[in-house]
Parts: C-alpha cells; structure tokens; sequence
C-alpha cells in the first residue's frame, strides 16, 4: 500500500466521523465546546478566578477525555447500526487505517473546544516549559487513550495496547504531581 | 486444483459454538463460474451469511477451503480484498451524511484520492438515478433510496466481486423491483454473490442459484437444473376443485383456502385443464417456479432429517 492511499484511508475516517457531521449539523460546534466550558466556568466561578489556570487544564482533560469514550461510542455505532466496519473489513483499507482515522476524527470534532480553550490558555496561563509539558502530556495521552481504544481491534497491538495506555496514565500523572510554581506561574 | 475464474468452495464448515454443536455452514462445496449473479436463497438461519461473511473475507472458516479466482479466502486475503465490496445484511447509509458523501468516502478507504472519488461518486450515483438527492442527507431519503446509495457505493468501487447480503429486505415491492434493474445491470458487469428470502429476486436475477438448509448446500445449479430435482414439472391451481386435483397424479403441494396448488407431469396437467375448463372452474397451469422448486427440496430435507 502506498503512502498516499494510506493517507486517503486516513482522511476517509476523518470526514466520515467528524467533518461531514459539523458540516451538515453545524451545532455540533457548539455542543463539543458546551462540557469542558462548563467545567470551566463552574471552578472559575467557585474559585472566584483563582484556580483559572487549573480549570482551563481539566477542560483540556475534560474535553479529551470524552472523545477518548465518544470514540469506542462512535465505533460501536458505525459497527452495529451501519455495518460500516464490515464494509471496510472487506476492502482494501487495513484495520490500522480505519482506526486512526476514527481517531483521528475526535480530534477534529473537538478542535472547536480545542481552540477555545488554547485562546484563554493563551491569555490566562503565563506558559513555562513544564506547563507546555503538562499540556502536551495531557494531549498525548488522551491522544494515546483515544488510539488504544482504537487499536484494541488490531491484533497486532491488542496485546501492548492496555500497557501502553497504562504507561501514559503515569506519564500525564507524573507531570501534574510537579509542584505549582514550576507548571506554570500563578498570580498570587 | 485451478479455480481461476470459479468460485471454488470444498468441504468448508463453520462451527459458531462447539459446546452446542451449532454448526452453521456443514461440509459445503461447490465449484461455479465467477460470472453473473449468483444468488443463495434459504431459511432464516441456514447459513447464508455466514457464507457470505466467509467468502467476503470477514470470518475464518472452522474447516475447509473457498477460493474466488484463485484467492484464498484466507491466505490471500489481502489481496482478494482489493477485489470484492459487500452491502452486509441490514447495513443503512450513515444518517449524517449525504449520498455524495456517503460514496466519495468509501472509495477514498479503498484508496482513492479527494478528487477522484468525488467525481466517480457523482457517476456512480447518476447512474443509478440519484442525481437530484446527491446532497440531500441520507436520513431525509426513502428506505428504497438509501438501498440505491449503497448499491452506488459498491458500484462505483473496482470491485469485480460483489457480495449483497439481502439488499432488498424490507422494501416495498416498486422499490424492490427499481433495485432488480441495477442489480441485474451489476450482475452483467460483475461477478455478483446475493442472499434473499425472496425466490422471485432469485428467479428473476440469478444465473446459479444454491439452496441452503441448515448449513447444507441442498441444491445447486440453473433454474433449469434445479427443476429437474424436482419430479412433477408442471403447477396447477385451481379455486374450489380440490376434489378433482387431490385425486389426480401428482404431489399436492399447498391447500389453502379452497385453493389447491399440484405439481404434475405434462400429460397430467393437460388432462385437468380440460376437466377444470369443462366444470367451469378457475385455474392456472405453470412451469414449475422456484418457490416450488425450494419447497420440494428443503420438505425433502426434513423428511431425510
């Protein structure tokens, strides 16, 4: 298989699970900003601002953590109720293709609150190396969440893909055990 | 053994629960030509799917071997996946999306590029007479609609094998029959696998028909080879004359209603048509059809077993 098909695939389960649906129901945009917001604004509120930094994180977490579990939805329902997977299954798309483009495809369907959140990150957190750290280790392993569950179809990482989950749990645990000032810097 | 060009099926099982001894494809073989329509008709349950699913690649078989042109089933099929496309039983298009998209999607996971695939989608969907609904959304088209964008999507693929596992279940008959059209303009183009309930899509569109009852392939062969399994070539119906027609020669297939249907000899059909025409009673003399055929075989059946 060549690399452009492979890209193809890819882009297939991107458009399929994401792209098609925010543009023929455009408030879907909406709704994937609604929870981690939320979120937010309830710790903003009861903090009176001042855990602004640690609420926009958890809506980072917050926000990959339910399209780590929208994804073992969505494969369940295109699987069950459209019979998609059968028809991918018998075509030349590998299971390693059809899985990162669903996973992939979460990740677009949250780029909405992905980008709102990064903009009053932008604004409110005063980003040192350790705190883009923790953000980024937060990304992969809701990344690495999203994948796993994904790739638990494909045989050949069925049997690393609980470990490799594991191992990033500790990996994002690790990095907001680190002491406050060096995360990111705090106004006090 | 050169199966290039043939279906090749030998021996091949599938036992789902060993505990239960459910077995629901036992010790089928056949050897057909890859060409035209061949439709698998059965019972709930004898074990169609489960040979489409086998053949398409989807589920390994417990025992045997089956081979399309050549292509294991399962050693090859990597390679034999480039070569089919399948609608599965009760497989809807994806309710978000439109016919357009719905097609340009799937060729792109078969490898297509964007533009490529958009412009075959929009071949493909004319071609089966979708033009005006390409960009309405799918869960706004009819249930005989959403069949045809299916049908489009397969048909727009370079698939030259193509499996549909009951793709006109639970459409009404005029859609039903719109959807024959395609699928019998398919079946020219391409070597097409079809599973139905229904015998007259089987008797309508199929080349070969196999007949499946509990996991055997109980009949295999053209309409005109499976009506020599049967021993009456002839159907007579016939309202309110059961008297006449349970005494004649034959075998009484069905009673209802005052209504009876005997499948006979050419000589004996002629004769009750003279007696039916003579006491003015209604009725009708036909070559045997599959219904018929399918009757006779699968009672047979259950009589050996």
């Amino acid at each position: 298989m060549n690399v452009r098909s492979l890209f193809n695939q890819i882009a297939a389960g991107i458009l399929v699970n994401s792209v098609y649906e925010m543009r023929n129901y455009p408030i879907v945009l909406l709704n994937t900003v609604l929870s981690p917001l939320s979120f937010l604004i309830l710790i903003v509120f009861v903090s009176r601002g001042a855990l602004i930094q640690d609420a926009i994180v958890g809506g980072f977490i917050m926000s990959m953590f339910s399209n780590g579990i929208a994804l073992q939805a969505d494969l369940s329902h295109l699987k069950n109720d459209f019979k998609l997977q059968d028809m991918i299954v018998s075509s030349p798309a590998s299971a390693a293709a059809y899985v990162a483009g669903m996973a992939m495809s979460e990740l677009v369907y949250s780029s909405p609150a992905l980008f709102v959140l990064g903009l009053l990150a932008i604004l409110f957190i005063k980003a040192g190396l350790i705190s883009i750290m923790l953000v980024l280790g937060v990304l992969d392993n809701d990344v690495s969440h999203i994948c796993c569950t994904g790739l638990h179809s494909c045989n050949i990482f069925k049997r690393y893909s609980s470990e490799l989950c594991f191992l990033k749990a500790y990996l994002y645990y690790f990095l907001n055990l680190t002491p406050c000032l060096l995360s990111y810097n705090v106004d006090t | 053994m050169n199966s290039d060009g043939r279906l090749v099926v030998s021996k091949l099982s599938k036992i789902y629960s060993t505990s239960r001894g459910n077995k629901a494809l036992d010790d089928v073989n056949m050897d057909i030509e890859a060409k035209g329509i061949f439709a698998l008709i059965g019972r709930n349950g004898a074990g169609k799917t489960t040979l489409v699913r086998i053949l398409a690649t989807q589920l390994a078989p417990t025992h045997g071997i089956a081979q399309i042109d050549g292509l294991d089933v399962m050693k090859d099929a990597k390679q034999l996946r480039k070569r089919i496309a399948i609608i599965p039983q009760e497989a809807r298009a994806i309710a978000w999306m439109t016919p357009k998209q719905t097609v340009l999607s799937y060729l792109m996971w078969r490898g297509y590029g964007y533009s490529e695939a958009k412009k075959i989608a929009v071949e493909a969907l004319a071609r089966v007479g979708l033009e005006r609904y390409m960009d309405t959304l799918n869960r706004n088209l009819s249930g005989g609609t959403k069949r045809k964008v299916l049908v489009a999507t397969v048909l727009a693929s370079e698939a030259d094998v193509i499996f549909l596992d009951e793709p006109t279940t639970g459409l009404d008959p005029i859609s039903r029959k719109e959807l024959w059209n395609y699928l019998s303009h398919l079946g020219k183009e391409r070597f097409t696998v079809l599973t139905t309930h229904y015998l007259e899509e089987a008797e309508q569109l199929a080349d070969v028909i196999g007949v499946l009852e509990s996991g055997k392939l109980v009949g295999l062969g053209t309409l005109e080879q499976l009506r020599k399994m049967v021993k009456y070539q002839y159907s007579v119906r016939a309202q309110n004359a059961s008297q006449l027609l349970v005494g004649a020669n034959g075998e009484v297939a069905r009673s209802r209603d005052g209504s009876v249907q005997l499948l006979t000899t050419e000589e004996e059909a002629l004769r009750l048509s003279r007696l039916l025409f003579e006491s003015g009673s209604r009725f009708s003399i036909s070559p045997v059809g599959l219904d018929d055929i399918f009757f006779h075989i699968v009672n047979r059946n259950d009589k050996a077993i």
